[in-house]
């Protein structure tokens, strides 16, 4: 960046966790000149919290995020040592993948992949303060970030962490040191310009610390938080919040005896997130090559189960005056998560209980770092200890680094549209936590939103809205600026009411296609998964000609008693197999118990499954349409509509949303409501409904 | 509301102004569901027409009614519209509107046809602005209705219908959503069926017990019957205390029943607000009214609060059909007794409409049966309107289908559906997603009675009952 105090991009985007990281690879997909600032550039896609991608409906957004060119399915099959489908047992609308992650491995493929990005450059500062210019957001003010010398993302976090574990040994360094010996280091403070504007915070901003009665200001272990965004965003108007989450402590694998406790291995044959994984056709473009070739890339491991007993829960009770959380050390209105509650919060609330479940999960293969899922928490260090010493296994296990609960500043996301970008001031989006969401899953979903938008809007061109009935992005979006979030928000496959609909088998079916359009979509993912949907036409069509006992195999796909399994016996005994192996003959050596057949025959068999309960829900999804992005001007006046309640005036003025749709699924507001804004809002002309192929709303 | 490409049908005619009842359907499915409730097509539109409504085509007899069709433009919606107009009786007008529905129709919501109106283009700028005071209007009457309800007996019952379905949906998301959680036993099959079986006999209950809506907000009707010539017009006018001009005989006005409301003196401070009816159609020599307008009398006659019999002294008993079943809700009088003479027997009152003589006894004896005994409803009969009506048997049908995707029997209520037990026979795993999108469908049908339970709420049951997180 030489000695200039002034830089230009077409977007910026304020930090490198799974929401950073993401806008910054989608708006290099669509050829902006792209900025990431971040404190450290050793720590660009970080794991902070637990070792695991994926889940249930996490996993599904997985899918949605890879089917849209989107790099966290790409960095999860490439560094996952064990998969597992949750809920195999049930309909496919409900499965979820899911993985553990080497969590160090992880965020180098992060780093890997952005560096092979000429259109992106990284540069380490922490940003001071915002540049609005006639309420449209114009650049940001960085300082030099006073950081640790060790760049590489390793098990040594950091020097100020004196329980880190082993240094991990990363077999080749060239490719994954390549992002951060290339990253800027300004000596001095430096004004950074972009029309557009990604703010990705995390738990950084205004970070705290919590283990017992310590408290350190910092977003994770050893680093330090970012202070003057906060005040910046709060000078344009912005509605602040406090929101807290927890991380149970860290084990020294070496330590465990592991023999005595119960095994949970992976899938027999794992499933990869990404359609670029073993995809059965040869590529040769970097981003893919790896997983083109070979899936799972790394040696696969297993989890172990342990629990609490009563004796540590009676500790806990004991002491929960030495509890941040019960003590009032921790503001009493930094809300945390009931789905992911600290062991504190559990012998609390379910006082009943006197054993919970405890996973241990190993973080990386080359550190023996396990994580202990179920213990988050913020008890001080000496009851960690005994915490952990009287879960059966880890008697004698030491603790690497213990458990904190981090508190954080966010933005009430009723502040900002679907699109993600603030309805004050134009050009600033936001994703991730600072929405008030959890979970890498849901960052990184928005901060792919987040950087498409933000090219967009560069561009001048309309921004993209996805609707409920369209990706789970679009319900994740759709609650945000629609409800008052009382916890982070994460997400739950309960959440979409288009459940069997939003499947993560359909995710390239439903979102593919439009994110080419938008130019999310490479050529070599292209090619790929038009290759596929010619591959699945051939085989819908030998399905429907291939009889048995006198019924086309299609129509015995509508019968309840017909699964995946049942098909591929039929397609076994007859000549079916080779005629389908024919049918796809374009690629070498196709195995229908193989990808990509397999899962191809698995995406007719639910989709065939599920088709007269779509067609049941078209209708709602016709209504949902309507008005769905009839837009509102951001400073509309709602006292100004005769006839509306004053209680929807209210709620309306809160919110302020910005589409008819959004009004309509507020609470409190009647469908009587939403005619009489129709009205004064003025778009009412029925005779040319708005097309909805794409979702999109005027800047 | 915000679907406008759908068929909407409602009760159009203002409750209490006549007992000629307008049904109006309009949309595109107008022309044919009309179509389908006629014994013929309407051949003519903007035309009124005589035709016989069919509403159960094998048993009940079919009724004469006054039918229009509108093509648009011409028509107020802008949108095919078809009309009916019928002697409205509260049970007969639920009936229809509920074979409206049947037939695709979907009951409308405050203001719709107005609404409609105004996006087809019908209405101009200066209309339009008040198109916001009706649907306020409208709104603002539904929602005291809604609040009214919801202090009510129907919205504690649905109310607790309701949580009980959301009890169950939480129970089986959380099988679903948290299904790597230790803590979360999820339910089982029969449990689902035993659980979702009780619900929906409970609902099934409430259907079966419910009136009309209409029939117990609707002000008490009071019918004039007696045979032609006996004075019924005059009587019905001198009640009124005015002359009514009606009697002009043109099909679409009304012919066989004419009502007006009026305030009928009581002992307390306000008067008791109540319909007279004079049943004019009646008017014809007995022996030319054929057997539907017989049919149509005793319906009107049967449905009223109370029936003021005028008996002539010379002719014979009064026909059949002319008499209710219920003696308490008869007065008797000798009508023109400037004419004819007084009855003797002290419990027919004496009267003359064109003096006067009479009338006040007549009144009290009104005001007096009527505080007596107005429309009741049986212990634990619910009131409901149309659009209720709907959503409980809408949200009972999904619930049946729910036991059905679980497979499960349940032992202690009468069998689950045949096919339930096909996919337990089959060895079939329960399909838990739609399990859960039918309690889903069944929850939002309530929730159009109770206020909308949201995915939030589900999950908000499912942390309050299991230990979620690892």
């Amino acid at each position: 960046m030489n000695d200039t105090t002034e830089q230009h991009f077409d977007v910026l985007v304020v930090g490198g966790g799974h929401a950073g990281a993401e806008a910054a690879w989608a708006a290099c997909n669509l050829g902006c000149r792209v900025g990431l600032v971040t404190l450290d550039a050793g720590k660009i896609g970080a794991m902070s919290c637990n070792p695991a991608i994926g889940g249930l409906a996490k996993g599904q957004m997985v899918r949605e995020i890879d089917a849209m060119g989107g790099l966290m399915g790409l960095a999860a099959d490439a560094t996952g040592i064990q998969f597992r489908v949750l809920n195999a047992s049930k309909g496919q609308a409900v499965r979820g993948p899911r993985c553990q992650s080497d969590k160090y491995r992880y965020a180098r493929e992060v780093q890997r992949l952005l560096s092979l990005r000429l259109n992106l450059t990284i540069i380490e500062g922490g940003v001071e303060r915002l540049i609005v210019e006639r309420g449209r957001v114009a650049g940001v003010w960085i300082s030099p970030h006073a950081r640790p010398p060790r760049h590489r993302t390793g098990a040594t976090c950091s020097s100020a962490d004196p329980h880190s574990g082993r240094d991990p040994s990363p077999a080749d360094d060239s490719p994954y040191d390549r992002l951060i010996n290339q990253a800027h280091r300004p000596t001095e403070p430096v004004c950074l310009r972009a029309k557009a504007i990604v703010l990705t915070t995390g738990t950084f901003m205004r970070g705290l610390m919590h283990t017992g009665q310590a408290r350190t200001p910092g977003g994770r272990v050893g680093e330090l938080p970012a202070l003057g965004i906060s005040a910046s965003l709060a000078e344009f108007g912005l509605e602040l919040g406090r929101l807290k989450t927890g991380t149970p402590p860290r084990l020294d694998g070496r330590t465990i005896d592991f023999s005595r406790l119960d095994i949970q291995p992976g899938d027999d044959h794992p499933v990869p997130f990404s359609e670029m994984s073993d995809p059965g056709l040869p590529v040769d473009d970097e981003r893919y090559a790896l997983l083109a070739m070979r899936f799972p890339v790394l040696e696969q491991r297993p989890c172990h189960i342990t629990s609490t007993c009563r004796a540590a829960h009676d500790l806990i009770r004991a002491n929960l005056d030495r509890a941040p959380l019960f003590n009032g050390q921790i503001e009493r209105h930094s809300v945390g998560p009931r789905y992911c509650p600290s062991i504190e919060d559990k012998v609390v609330r379910f006082p009943d209980r006197h054993s919970h479940h405890v996973y241990l999960e190993p973080e990386s293969l080359e550190t023996d770092e396990v994580y202990c899922n179920g213990i988050s928490t913020s008890l001080p260090a000496d009851i960690q200890d005994v915490i952990v010493a009287k879960l059966p296994g880890c008697g004698n296990a030491r603790i690497l680094r213990y458990g904190y609960a981090v508190e954080y500043d966010m933005v009430w996301p009723h502040q900002i549209d679907a699109t993600t970008m603030t309805k004050s001031v134009d050009g600033l989006f936001l994703a991730g936590q600072i929405n008030g969401t959890s979970g890498y899953e849901e960052a990184a979903a928005q901060g792919l939103l987040a950087g498409l938008n933000a090219a967009r809007y560069g561009r001048g061109e309309e921004l993209i809205r996805l609707g409920r009935d369209e990706a789970y992005l679009g319900v994740l979006m759709d609650d945000l600026v629609t409800c008052r979030p009382r916890e982070p928000y994460r997400m739950f496959t309960s959440r979409a009411e288009f459940r069997l609909q939003l499947r993560a088998d359909n995710a390239a079916h439903r979102l593919t296609a439009r994110a080419r359009r938008w130019g999310l979509i490479d050529d070599t993912r292209w090619r790929i998964f038009s290759e596929r949907r010619r591959m699945e036409g051939d085989i819908r069509a030998t399905l429907a000609g291939q009889r048995y006992q006198g019924i086309s195999l299609m129509d015995w796909l509508k019968r309840p008693e017909v699964d995946v399994h049942w098909l591929m016996q039929r397609l076994d005994e007859s000549a079916g197999s080779s005629r389908l192996k024919h049918a796809a003959d374009s690629a070498a050596a196709l195995d229908i118990h193989r990808r990509p057949l397999r899962s191809i025959l698995d995406s007719i068999v639910s989709h065939e499954k599920y088709s007269g309960y779509l067609h049941r829900q078209e209708r709602d999804v016709a209504r949902l349409r309507k008005h769905e992005n009839t837009p509102i001007a951001s400073d509309f006046n709602y006292r100004g509509v005769g006839g509306l309640r004053s209680e929807a005036v209210e709620v309306l003025s809160h919110f302020r949303p910005a589409t008819v749709g959004q009004a309509s699924r507020l609470a409190g507001v009647t469908p009587a409501d939403v005619l009489l804004l129709l009205i004064k809002v003025g778009r009412l002309n029925p005779s040319s409904p708005a097309s909805e192929t794409d979702a999109t709303c005027p800047v | 509301m915000s679907n406008w490409t759908d068929t909407i049908v409602a009760r159009s005619s203002p409750p209490g102004h006549t007992t000629r009842t307008l049904i109006r359907i309009s949309g595109p499915k107008a022309e044919d569901i009309i179509a389908r409730l006629l014994d013929h097509p309407i051949t003519e539109p903007r035309r009124l027409t005589q035709r016989r409504l069919i509403l159960d085509p094998d048993s009940s007899p079919a009724l004469p009614v006054l039918a229009c069709f509108f093509e648009p433009p011409a028509c107020y919606t802008g949108e095919p519209t078809a009309e009916i107009q019928f002697p409205g009786n509260p049970e007969l007008v639920r009936r229809v509107l509920d074979r409206c529905v049947q037939l695709g129709a979907r009951p409308a919501e405050a203001g719709e046809f107005t609404f409609r109106a105004m996006i087809h283009g019908r209405l101009d700028l200066t209309e339009v602005e008040g198109i916001g005071a009706t649907i306020a209007a409208e709104n603002d009457a539904e929602l005291a209705a809604a609040a009214t309800l919801r202090q009510g007996a129907l919205s504690q019952v649905v109310n607790d219908i309701a949580d009980r379905v959301t009890h169950l949906l939480a129970l089986v998301e959380a099988g679903i959503d948290f299904t790597d959680q230790e803590d979360v036993t999820a339910i089982g099959p029969d449990e689902l069926a035993h659980s979702a079986g009780q619900t929906l006999e409970k609902l099934r209950e409430l259907i079966q017990r419910s009136v009309n809506w209409q029939a117990v907000t609707q002000v008490p009707a009071v019918v004039l019957a007696g045979p032609p010539s006996s004075g019924k017009s005059t009587l019905f006018n001198a009640l009124l205390g005015r002359e009514r001009s009606v009697t002009h005989h043109q099909p679409g006005t009304t012919r066989d029943v004419l009502v007006e409301e009026m305030n009928l003196p009581t002992r307390g401070p306000t008067p008791m607000r109540i319909q007279l009816i004079d049943m004019a159609g009646l008017d014809e020599p007995l022996l030319r009214l054929d057997r539907q307008v017989q049919e149509q009398a005793r319906t009107t006659i049967e449905q009223a609060d109370l029936v003021i019999l005028l008996e002539e002294a010379h002719d014979g008993p009064l026909p059949g059909f002319l008499i209710p079943s219920h003696e308490r809700r008869i007065i008797r009088i000798r009508p023109r007794i400037d004419q004819q003479p007084p009855a003797r027997s002290p419990s027919v009152i004496n009267v003359c409409a064109l003096d006067g003589r009479g009338l006040p006894e007549l009144l009290e004896a009104m005001a007096q049966r009527l505080g007596a005994g107005g429309p009741t409803m049986a212990q634990g009969m619910m009131a409901l309107q149309p659009r209720h009506a709907a959503a409980l048997q809408q949200a009972a049908d999904r619930l049946a289908q729910s036991i059905v995707h679980a497979g499960g029997a349940d032992r202690s209520s009468p069998p689950a559906p045949r096919v339930a037990n096909r996919r337990k026979d089959a060895g079939i795993a329960p399909a838990w997603e739609l399990v859960a999108f039918e309690l889903r469908r069944s929850l939002d049908a309530l929730g159009s009675i109770t206020g909308r339970v949201t995915p939030d709420d589900i999950i908000g049951e499912i942390f309050s009952r299991f230990c979620i997180g690892k």
